[in-house]
């Protein structure tokens, strides 16, 4: 596992049932853990995001954390 | 979010907007903000001081003649600093007839008496995107960032609004 990866995975493995998450601008590694966690777990949580998203299902895994695609 | 609360001060006429959190970042030291006391609980609040910047300059989607202005993509940051700043320039992606406007006004996002002038630039966000229409060019921002003399010029010459220049 890559440093990046253990860090994504660790930060997804803090979350717990029925949390509210944020990420904000330049939170890269928070925003994955986000995503990773919302495929991983079977438990509901909600996902805020500063590019306006709540729950959002991006078309794509975007590179910056205020992507557009985080907010659809 | 300092940076948000600095602009929201501005835009509200007063000195300073206290935020949650801050302790424990080295940002409050850097930047020298203060804490006061919360004159009802008397727990320490960090507090921005305003951010009033002379010109704010914003690419929307779409504008009319008056300067009234929409925004597709997130509206969190255009909000306030169009609130904030002494004067408000907009560039556009395309015009729409003040009508049209009309039938939605919820969604105007600036009105036009906030807004000093106004200029149609296709594309005009490039290298940065405009949602929903086109995304970052993460190839054209790497290269812009190289450290060569000739980069900003090869970076102005492509941008959309050189041929709007030359034509």
């Amino acid at each position: 596992m890559s440093p990046f990866s253990y860090i994504v995975i660790n930060l997804a493995r803090q979350i717990r049932p029925h949390e509210i998450t944020f990420s904000g601008v330049n939170s890269t590694l928070p925003m994955l853990a986000c995503l990773l966690a919302k495929r991983a777990y079977d438990f509901d949580f909600v996902y805020i995001n500063v590019a306006g998203g709540v729950q959002p299902t991006p078309s794509k895994i975007p590179l910056s954390s205020s992507d557009p695609v985080l907010s659809s | 979010m300092t940076l948000v609360a600095g602009l929201r001060a501005a835009s509200y006429g007063i000195p300073f907007q206290p935020v949650g959190g801050v302790f424990g970042s080295d940002l409050a030291q850097i930047n020298d903000w203060k804490t006061v006391a919360d004159p009802y609980t008397g727990k320490e609040v960090y507090v921005i001081p305003a951010i009033r910047p002379d010109v704010a300059v914003i690419h929307v989607n779409e504008v009319d003649e008056l300067g009234n202005a929409r925004v597709y993509g997130t509206p969190f940051w255009d909000h306030p600093v169009t609130r904030a700043a002494k004067r408000v320039l907009i560039t556009a992606e395309r015009l729409v007839p003040t009508d049209v406007l009309r039938l939605q006004p919820e969604l105007t996002l600036v009105p036009a008496f906030m807004v000093e002038a106004v200029a149609i630039a296709p594309n005009g966000a490039w290298p940065g995107s405009m949602h929903p229409l086109y995304e970052i060019d993460y190839l054209a921002v790497e290269r812009y960032m190289r450290d060569e003399p000739s980069g900003l010029e090869a970076h102005l010459e492509v941008a959309p609004e050189a041929s709007l220049v030359s034509a």
